[in-house]
């Protein structure tokens, strides 16, 4: 007949020996104990991970739409790490320049468009750079800051005449243009790298953690 | 005698000319990569005068530029070791949960059975960005846990294995409980090797939804180091990169490993039967 | 009631292996799945804050628009039809494969590759080849038919064109199950039914139709869930600007319009919820029917 829990019970009653108690429950119960074990030392890494050792980044930089070598470990990104002078090994400093998809046209199953939304979304994605009307057209869909917010205020003082603007979808929010871009068209970013061959833009994801690391940026790309 | 045998002849005849018309279907369009991969450029994207067959000359040598412009060998293996693992969670976690929601009895069991069919309702773009949150938190980003994470348990594989595990006649486990077998030895020793085909048929699904998945690695595996096939093809290539034949060569060399793996899963189905079939 | 509260130690002992042998997958799908599902079921009841405004809770009004547009019940007919032709010859075309495939012919294997194939295609490839296809004055359908039909752009004919690439592309998955399906079924049955002198069609109805009814109705349960989420065949042959997208696009295309490339996840949320109670209501139906129609030996 089947073992039930009161047969093995009695069963165990009736052995002496510790050693074969254990082998006996060992038998009847290995895929418990195994899964039960598994289960603890995976909750308890979570936990670990969770809680101790977070590493975030400095800063999430995308260049969309650009053949440039302007990647994590180029010569722009050395240059940016120099004059922030952030510890790359306490945090990351994210350059990402694999990234294909314009607004403007068909974005529906692009991938890259997908994965520019979910880094935004998890707050991930601290700016983005695109062409100019790529960037506005991007900017309807709210997924960038509104510069004009108190956050940015900094930004606003040093940069406010080159805020780009757009009309959002959602009316509720404004039927007011809002700013969503900066103009850099004139920065090193085209001067010397070319990374787009008309306009430059700049947008802040809308929930980005460290607008003053892309503050840092733009200063960065002013500065020569 | 002679009508029969002719019969059988036309039957077979019928079989044959259904099924290579099917095959021919099914074949246009990974005739076209590979067809795409050998003309010029302006031949593969020109619509109007549509060339079946390469004009000017056959490009071989397009495969040999694609090898050495991505970096296979890399990609290959991550996508293998991605696969792997996706299949082994799977399985291990599909066909526990599968045999006890098609062979045993408890209480709360159709309410759980109801999540893993509403599992398969919700559209995935849902999951994606709390995932995405969950493996950065773990600090599994560019790692091939981090790939395998969402693919640990399977809505679709569970609901399989139970299918698997109700068609099993019930005379079969009562004879294994006279034995003195308790549940857990029973299901291994016993029911799992007997729902082998839908093993099988759930190793080749999880490969190739693990294969073709390019959302989920293109988010957690940015570099080129530790993505898989779909997703460093793409990053390679750019959304607005032109050149089809280079496209389509990568495409063709990316999908031999998973011909390779489906071959060896669909030679089981045929071992299937020698060790299981007649005596249920 | 002293039955129910009373469980006898087997039944016990049952329900703890049953319980171990589902908490991975249980305890897998509400971390992965569910904790996400919470997320959007809130979200769908708030106004999504844009620009890196938080969400603001506005409780059923983002459903009274779902419901009131005429665009989402529009949406819902698109899929219900997709799901009319996809589903039903997807599995007939898929089992007679199948059952050909199952005989002792020559080149199983080829062909079982070669049915497989159209899934592991790039979708780029596969989009072209279609497109193709479907083209108005170039395409290989109006030059043999000598017809001059705009197979992706009338809004009359699209949705089944639609449908043909949803065939197509999901014959292969099916085949793989039912001939995994069809392994099962012990191979003396149709030894005897040899010997009783039935034919390949008889046998077919007789003994392969019945055994593999679970095996079936996994595969449809399944199809009606994946045919009435269907999103991706919907952009990879209609542009944006297509005239009869509106007449094809699915409810999760729709979801997929706001959700993502509009931002407006709360809407986005709404929908997805109310395709959700959708299907359930279609999947209770089906279960209520899987007791007739199904044989378990």
């Amino acid at each position: 007949m089947k073992k039930t829990f009161s047969d093995i019970r009695q069963q165990l009653s009736q052995i002496d020996s510790t050693k074969e108690k254990i082998e006996y429950i060992w038998e009847y119960y290995y895929l418990w104990i195994i899964g039960i074990i598994a289960a603890c030392c995976f909750i308890v890494f979570a936990v670990n991970r969770f809680f101790f050792s977070i590493k975030e980044n400095w800063v999430y930089i995308m260049f969309n739409n650009t053949y440039a070598e302007v990647g994590t470990n180029s010569d722009l990104w050395e240059g940016y790490v120099e004059y922030t002078g952030y510890d790359t090994s306490e945090k990351n400093v994210i350059f990402n320049n694999a990234s294909y998809f314009d607004y403007k046209e068909n974005v529906t199953g692009n991938s890259y468009f997908e994965s520019f939304v979910a880094f935004t979304e998890a707050g991930t994605l601290d700016a983005v750079t695109m062409e100019a009307d790529a960037l506005t057209a991007l900017g309807q869909s709210g997924r960038l800051t509104d510069l004009d917010s108190e956050v940015c205020a900094s930004i606003k003082e040093k940069y406010g005449d080159r805020f780009l603007y757009c009309e959002p979808y959602d009316t509720e929010y404004s039927t007011e243009p809002v700013a969503v871009g900066i103009d850099i068209s004139d920065s090193i970013l085209m001067t010397e790298y070319h990374i787009y061959t008309d306009s430059c833009a700049l947008g802040i994801g809308a929930y980005s953690q460290n607008i003053e690391a892309v503050e840092a940026f733009l200063d960065y790309i002013y500065t020569e | 005698m002679e009508s029969v045998r002719t019969k059988a002849i036309i039957n077979k005849t019928i079989v044959y000319v259904i099924l290579i018309i099917m095959a021919f279907i099914m074949l246009v369009p990974f005739a076209w990569m590979i067809l795409t991969a050998l003309k010029t450029n302006q031949e593969a994207i020109s619509v109007s005068p549509f060339y079946i067959f390469p004009q000017n000359g056959w490009h071989w040598e397009t495969f040999g530029t694609v090898w050495k412009s991505y970096n296979f060998i890399t990609l290959y293996k991550n996508t293998l070791l991605m696969i792997f693992f996706r299949v082994l969670c799977a399985c291990l976690t599909a066909t526990m949960a599968g045999y006890a929601f098609g062979r045993l009895r408890f209480p709360g069991k159709n309410l759980l059975f109801s999540l893993v069919l509403i599992q398969m309702m919700i559209p995935s773009t849902i999951f994606i960005i709390p995932q995405y949150l969950m493996v950065s938190k773990l600090g599994w980003l560019n790692t091939t846990a981090g790939l395998v994470f969402p693919g640990i348990v399977t809505a679709f594989g569970t609901y399989l294995l139970k299918t698997g595990y109700q068609g099993l006649p019930r005379d079969l486990e009562e004879a294994a409980g006279i034995d003195g077998c308790h549940i857990g030895q029973k299901f291994l020793r016993i029911m799992m090797p007997l729902t082998r085909s839908s093993m099988v048929s759930l190793g080749i699904f999880t490969a190739l939804f693990a294969f073709k998945d390019l959302m989920w690695p293109m988010i957690v595996c940015t570099s080129i180091e530790t993505t898989t096939l779909a997703a460093g093809l793409a990053k390679a290539q750019g959304q607005y990169s032109s050149n089809y034949p280079e496209m389509m060569g990568a495409a063709v060399l990316a999908i031999i490993p998973m011909i390779v793996i489906y071959v060896i899963f669909q030679k089981q189905f045929v071992e299937g039967i020698a060790t299981s079939g007649g005596k249920l | 009631m002293d039955k129910k509260q009373k469980m006898s130690a087997a039944a016990k002992n049952e329900a703890a292996w049953g319980y171990l042998f589902v908490a991975p997958t249980i305890i897998g799908l509400i971390v992965l799945n569910f904790y996400p599902v919470i997320n959007s079921i809130y979200q769908s009841f708030c106004k999504t804050g844009d620009f890196g405004k938080g969400n603001t809770f506005v409780g059923l009004a983002n459903y009274q628009k779902v419901i009131g547009s005429a665009e989402t019940w529009q949406s819902l007919w698109n899929t219900i039809k997709y799901a009319i032709i996809e589903v039903p010859f997807g599995v007939i075309i898929a089992l007679i494969l199948a059952v050909f495939l199952k005989n002792k012919i020559k080149g199983v294997s080829v062909f079982r590759t070669i049915f497989f194939l159209p899934m592991v295609c790039a979708p780029a490839a596969v989009a072209m080849v279609w497109k193709w296809l479907y083209n108005q004055q170039f395409g290989l359908f109006n030059n043999i038919f000598h017809t001059n039909i705009a197979w992706i752009s009338d809004p009359k004919i699209a949705w089944i064109s639609v449908a043909i690439i949803g065939v197509w592309s999901i014959i292969g998955y099916n085949m793989v199950l039912f001939i995994s399906g069809l392994q099962e079924i012990p191979g003396d049955y149709y030894e005897a039914a040899e010997i009783d002198g039935a034919t390949g069609i008889r046998q077919f109805f007789s003994i392969t139709v019945p055994l593999l009814s679970p095996t079936t109705f996994f595969i449809v349960q399944t199809r009606v869930i994946g045919a009435l989420t269907i999103f991706d065949l919907m952009f990879m042959v209609m542009d944006r600007t297509n005239v009869a997208l509106s007449k094809v696009q699915s409810v999760v295309y729709v979801f997929y319009e706001y959700s993502f490339n509009q931002g407006n996840k709360g809407y986005g949320a709404a929908l997805v919820m109310v395709l959700i109670v959708f299907i359930m209501l279609v999947t209770l139906i089906m279960q209520a029917c899987e007791k007739k129609f199904v044989f378990y030996n």
